[in-house]
């Protein structure tokens, strides 16, 4: 079965945003500027009120857990960085008290920040914030009750951040969903999850694969990329023209194996209580204190897919690639091109059972030492 | 290579103490950090650079940095909070559950 396009699939992002985040990117073009940072992973806190399995921020001594970041730390890093976006992941933010003056410091510098929440405690806190373009709950949801309950290891819990949606929706502010889909995930049950959040009313949604931590280059590496292709196609082909994203459409064509993206581990710097970590929101190898040591002293060609790294080889998540479809937007007219097909006419998602798959260079080599590097806990 | 686990040592002069090192920052528990001068510290080590380890004291407020020549030995004296939490641990124990009650419903 040939390519088609999704049925046109919505891309649910402001204009103003769209456009803050498009000068943004071309003014470091004009600059010159390769490692810049798309979206700033601002973590205030670990501690959360969930213990979702393998959920590796939450792992650490008591006395870790207790500290946070104050709001004067969040605004200095949301400034050192300099990226348009912060994301407000965690730890559960609303647990925080100075989680409101913080998002009010983002937004008086005109960052469009995405508050990350299981939203269990979303309906009690709304009142401490005001509805702005700028501010949008993005709310963590793995899928329909059964599938994120299970996920979170509690029941309830999607109910509760059902309500939690409707109520932020009917005062006014932006909702969208994140979703990591992990191995085992129906398609079919995505589809009706996407079809639910739809009805919420949601403002777009956010899917992303789990990451996938293999040690050897072998014939794992490729059956683990090929399910993520395979899953993605069967959920994306046909899809409705009601589902609304709220990420790059080239980033889905990614997942479903269309076309393919090297990792740009330097776009969704993060920083949290240890500073800024090295060398992305997934592998952590030391903190550095500054947002520019960072970026000059981490050698970036031992990071990704090419550079053999062994943890990077199955690794499709969003912090490391959608900053790549972004820069392929506004890299070229192709790219540019290919967006604004993907987002009137729709991404092109093979058929699930295409064994069409992107053509990827061969990694330089398989680091064996690799493996003694902080493992991927996030 | 040993295990670097709760309760083991690390002494400045071992021969894997560099990987040591590296082990106490990828360990996801509290570490006593004994100095050539006999001073201590209790706390979480989370970086690692050419001339220092990188730590918050268990009872301080603040990041807090120790010289690398400065330290005699490192002993792992927390809890690894990491220590069967991930997630094809809780697969397995699911998937154990799951089995022990449908046994169960059979019988």
């Amino acid at each position: 079965m040939p390519t088609r396009p999704a049925k046109a699939l919505n891309v649910a992002v402001p204009i103003s945003q769209m456009w803050a985040v498009a000068s943004y990117v071309l003014k470091q073009k004009i600059q010159g500027n390769k490692h810049y940072p798309l979206v700033l992973m601002l973590e205030p806190l670990f501690r959360c009120n969930l213990a979702c399995a393998g959920c590796g921020k939450i792992q650490y001594p008591e006395h870790i857990l207790k500290r946070t970041l104050s709001a004067e730390e969040c605004w200095a890093a949301a400034d050192e960085c300099g990226a348009p976006i912060v994301s407000i992941p965690g730890g559960e933010p609303l647990l925080l008290p100075q989680i409101a003056q913080i998002v009010e410091g983002l937004v008086a510098r005109k960052k469009y920040v995405y508050l990350c929440t299981n939203a269990i405690l979303l309906k009690s806190k709304l009142d401490l914030f005001k509805p702005t373009k700028y501010l949008t709950f993005s709310v963590h949801m793995d899928g329909l009750k059964e599938e994120h309950d299970e996920a979170v290891c509690r029941d309830g819990v999607y109910e509760k951040a059902e309500e939690g949606i409707r109520e932020a929706l009917k005062r006014g502010f932006r909702v969208t969903t994140n979703t990591t889909l992990f191995d085992g995930a129906k398609p079919e049950r995505v589809r009706m999850f996407f079809d639910e959040m739809m009805k919420l009313g949601v403002e777009g949604m956010m899917v992303s694969p789990g990451y996938s931590y293999s040690k050897a280059w072998d014939q794992n590496h490729f059956l683990k990329r090929q399910k993520t292709f395979k899953l993605f196609r069967e959920v994306f082909h046909n899809a409705k023209r009601s589902w609304r994203f709220n990420q790059s459409p080239l980033f889905i064509e990614y997942l479903s194996g269309t076309r393919h993206f090297e990792c740009t581990p330097w776009g969704n710097p993060t920083y949290n209580i240890f500073g800024w970590q090295k060398p992305c929101y997934l592998l952590q190898e030391g903190y550095v204190s500054s947002f520019k040591e960072l970026i000059e002293t981490t050698n970036w060609d031992d990071y990704g897919r090419m550079s053999g790294r062994a943890e990077c080889q199955d690794c499709m998540v969003h912090c490391g690639h959608e900053p790549t479809a972004v820069d392929h937007t506004f890299g070229s007219m192709k790219g540019f091109w290919a967006t604004v097909r993907a987002t009137f006419v729709g991404p092109k998602i093979q058929s699930p059972d295409s064994s069409v798959f992107p053509y990827m260079s061969r990694p330089k080599s398989i680091s064996a030492d690799s493996t003694d590097t902080k493992a991927a806990r996030g | 290579m040993r295990d670097f686990i709760q309760g083991v040592e690390i002494n400045s002069n071992d021969s894997d103490y560099e990987s040591g090192l590296r082990a106490v920052v990828d360990y996801r528990g509290d570490v006593t950090i004994e100095l050539v001068d006999g001073q201590t510290f209790e706390g979480y080590v989370f970086s690692l650079d050419k001339n220092f380890i990188h730590y918050f004291s268990k009872s301080g407020s603040r990041r807090d940095t120790i010289e690398r020549d400065r330290i005699l030995r490192i002993r792992i004296t927390g809890n690894d909070t990491a220590a069967g939490q991930s997630w094809d641990d809780w697969v397995k124990r699911r998937d154990a559950e799951r089995a022990k009650s449908q046994k169960k419903s059979q019988v």
